[in-house]
């Protein structure tokens, strides 16, 4: 599904990824861990175009993504949630979920948003609330409804439970694990939470100085606790 | 009676060309934060623009509604293109940008049409209330401005199109990520402001003449109340028209037109004095 070949990319001058090579596979979740400024969030942003390549090339579904601008690459079907969630704090929930709506999916914007919204129930309640008066669950949660509405296949998580509370960040995690197993969706997600990654991911991969150094199995996090070291802050 | 309804109808007439004039360049800089000194020249190109189509038989409601806002929106995507897009997010260098813009548009329209004033009539004759009369062209100024108002709010309200523009000028790196073309997005938004000022031209265009140089009485007038206003391009344009225009036409009646000019900048000074991000920079934030 995506083939990330030898990419470089950074800010400026500054380069932060250093030749990261790696493939997702159909319906595979993939953990990356690493410790902060490593070129997590860097990553998921080249992924999605926010960031551009300096060299290398990112193939999806048998496409060239490397130079492709970042709305062509969602409507070819990846999705992504921010760290920071950037919900468009002046625009209702539901504006925000007809947002993330693509056309090209194939379905009618009214279906798709029925279907997000029976899968996440806390969201009926407040459609009509402006989504910068969210609390920050709910405005996660919310973008993580709001990326589901245009039908990804690959979707990119950047950090999903930075500063939300746990019953929350579990109700994310069970949502995530049912869209995996339903419906195949392929992930991507950037964690710090051990435990969330743990039992979400497929595979993990560990990202130092902008460089995959290493994979280890999901399994390794429980049965290695020094592993936590790869999530230190500082 | 009958004079306190005229004076009361010179009153609304007021704020209404004041709101008309401003739209267009409040939906550019409320969306896009682009302070388009050329909307004046886009007005004039407006009002040119009914006055040809006018010369050449084509139905006076037809020449001041519909070919003035076409041909400037056209016009208007194709300098977001080439002029325009090239200079997001850097306000001043816009600035210079459309005030040169404004220069070469002057120049253009004097070399094509000379610099005499083209002529469209009113296409509505006076209208009698009591012992006095007033133009009916007044009453559908009026009218206009209300229609325009009301149906920019639907555009930005209840459109995809409107929606995703929203979306845009809050975060349109987001917005790409959801995918959506914002270089689209932000050129039919240009387009859409560059067409409401052609609009108001060619409405203009029978009240004020046609001449090359006039967009800067537009400009000046149109800006002070969108600077007045604030970020909400309608809200902000409504309230503002309805306060400069209310203190021109107050000291226009009390005395002569050039102490209601007067009066208008001296509110303006005022209001930005004690609001320096406009009306809705501090109240009505979330109003569109």
């Amino acid at each position: 599904m995506l083939n990330v070949d030898n990419i470089y990319a950074g800010y400026g001058r500054i380069p932060v990824l250093s030749g990261i090579s790696f493939t997702v596979t159909d319906h595979q979740v993939v953990g990356v861990l690493g410790h902060n400024g490593m070129g997590k969030t860097t990553l998921l942003k080249t992924l999605i175009g926010q960031i551009s390549l300096t060299s290398g090339a990112i193939r999806f579904d048998e496409a060239d993504m490397s130079r492709k601008s970042s709305f062509l690459r969602a409507r070819a079907g990846i999705g992504y949630v921010p760290q920071g969630r950037s919900i468009f704090p002046n625009l209702t929930v539901l504006d925000n979920l007809r947002m993330g709506f693509v056309p090209a999916s194939g379905y009618p914007e009214e279906q798709a948003i029925k279907g997000i919204l029976a899968q996440f129930p806390r969201l009926d309640s407040i459609i009509d609330r402006a989504g910068g008066a969210l609390s920050g669950g709910e405005q996660q949660i919310l973008a993580l409804a709001r990326c589901l509405c245009g039908r990804p296949k690959l979707l990119l998580l950047d950090e999903p439970t930075e500063g939300i509370q746990p019953s929350i960040v579990d109700e994310i995690l069970e949502i995530l694990i049912r869209l995996h197993r339903d419906h195949g969706l392929a992930i991507i997600v950037v964690e710090q939470n051990l435990e969330f990654i743990r039992r979400l991911s497929d595979r993990v991969l560990v990202i130092e100085k902008g460089v995959i150094t290493g994979e280890i199995s999901p399994l390794a996090l429980e049965e290695t606790p020094e592993l936590g070291g790869y999530v230190s802050t500082e | 009676m009958d004079l306190a309804i005229l004076v009361g109808i010179d009153f609304v007439n007021g704020v209404a060309t004041l709101a008309l004039m401003s739209i267009g360049l409040a939906v550019v800089f409320g969306m896009m934060r682009i302070i388009n000194l050329a909307h004046g020249e886009f007005m004039v190109m407006g009002s040119y623009s009914a006055a040809v189509a006018y010369h050449h038989n084509v139905n006076i409601w037809v020449a001041i509604l519909i070919v003035p806002p076409i041909a400037v929106a056209v016009i208007g995507a194709i300098i977001e293109r080439v002029i325009i897009r090239r200079l997001y997010g850097r306000m001043v260098e816009t600035m210079l940008a459309t005030w040169g813009l404004s220069l070469f548009i002057v120049g253009i329209l004097t070399t094509i049409f000379g610099s005499h004033t083209e002529g469209v009539p009113a296409p509505l004759s006076g209208i009698k209330v009591g012992n006095y009369q007033t133009s009916g062209y007044s009453l559908f100024v009026i009218l206009m401005s209300v229609v325009t108002i009301v149906g920019v709010y639907v555009v930005l309200r209840a459109t995809r199109l409107g929606l995703l523009a929203r979306g845009t000028m809050q975060n349109a790196e987001m917005a790409a990520a959801l995918g959506v073309d914002t270089s689209r997005i932000y050129a039919t938004t240009f387009a859409f402001g560059a067409g409401l000022a052609g609009l108001a031209g060619g409405i203009l265009a029978p009240i004020s003449g046609v001449f090359p140089s006039i967009g800067g009485s537009y400009i000046g007038r149109a800006f002070i109340t969108v600077i007045g206003g604030g970020p909400a391009p309608l809200v902000g344009t409504v309230t503002a028209s309805a306060m400069f225009g209310f203190v021109n036409q107050l000291a226009t009646f009390l005395s002569n037109p050039v102490y209601g000019e007067v009066a208008l900048l001296v509110a303006a000074v005022i209001l930005i004095r004690l609001l320096p991000n406009g009306i809705t920079g501090r109240y009505f934030r979330r109003a569109l």
